[in-house]
């Protein structure tokens, strides 16, 4: 399959790799950058809600679906 | 698309992603959580043998798709997080005018301009729905640059001396409007417990 617009190779970080100082082509998968995050702040990740827009959609639905608005809040930022 | 492809986008372009944004703020987004899960939801059904070959495709492109929506999501709220800060530089005179190593002038018109450049970045990606989303995902990845950029223009030892001097200040506010308090309650007090002549 060949995705359109999306090139093969390795992306690279706009903050990550500077800020620490390393190559990111070392990390293979989430798990990897959590435990080299959590060594360099000396403390476990905490799952966090960011910026407080948690939007629960219902979608019809009698049980909620988990569905955080990202775009929304984005859009509200920019036309801040 | 098989699954192989997923998976190397996964390495490719969500990871670089996520450790930007975990690397900045320190901790899980909770957002990032639950795409995560509803993208291995549907590999998993990849792999469910009651399922045709129809239905695991589908769930193998709907998969791909919650990656790359995380993985432009990874970008924006890692925006969003950045402005935040920018936007307390924004509100605060004193900050602005002797907190940044750029002066007031370069500063604001930068903020504008990076605002500009998230609409940008956010129309890129509407006109690209259900073809290609991803295409606008440099232009996500410029906006994080240049506001990063901008957050690196604040000088954090000025701007600590400026909220300790603000902190003197309200205190001795604070003081002063105690002392001046007393003093007029003590007076109050004298003229009204003189006796009558």
């Amino acid at each position: 399959m060949q995705t359109v617009g999306y090139t093969k190779t390795r992306s690279k970080t706009v903050i990550f790799e500077e800020k620490y100082g390393v190559d990111i082509e070392k990390f293979s998968t989430t798990s990897d950058v959590e435990k080299f995050i959590e060594d360099k702040i000396g403390r476990e990740l905490r799952v966090i809600e960011l910026g407080g827009h948690g939007v629960v959609s219902t979608r019809g639905n009698i049980f909620k679906l988990r569905d955080y608005d990202i775009n929304r809040m984005f859009d509200e930022t920019i036309n801040s | 698309m098989d699954v192989e492809e997923v998976f190397e986008f996964y390495r490719t372009e969500f990871v670089p992603a996520y450790s930007d944004l975990v690397g900045y703020i320190g901790d899980k987004p909770c957002q990032m959580v639950i795409e995560l899960e509803n993208t291995f939801a549907h590999i998993s059904q990849y792999f469910n043998p009651e399922l045709d070959i129809q239905d695991k495709d589908k769930n193998l492109a709907k998969a791909y798709d919650h990656l790359v929506r995380v993985t432009l999501d990874c970008y924006k709220l890692l925006w969003v997080n950045i402005h935040e800060e920018l936007e307390v530089i924004e509100k605060d005179e004193s900050i602005r005018k002797l907190g940044l190593n750029i002066s007031e002038t370069e500063f604001l018109t930068k903020f504008q301009k990076l605002r500009k450049l998230a609409q940008e970045a956010r129309g890129m990606e509407m006109a690209s729905v259900g073809l290609a989303p991803i295409e606008s995902l440099d232009k996500y990845k410029e906006v994080v640059k240049e506001s990063y950029e901008l957050i690196g223009a604040m000088d954090k030892n000025k701007i600590q001396e400026i909220k300790s001097l603000k902190r003197f200040v309200s205190t001795k506010e604070f003081i002063v409007g105690i002392i001046v308090g007393l003093i007029s309650g003590y007076l109050l007090h004298l003229f009204t417990a003189s006796p009558a002549p």
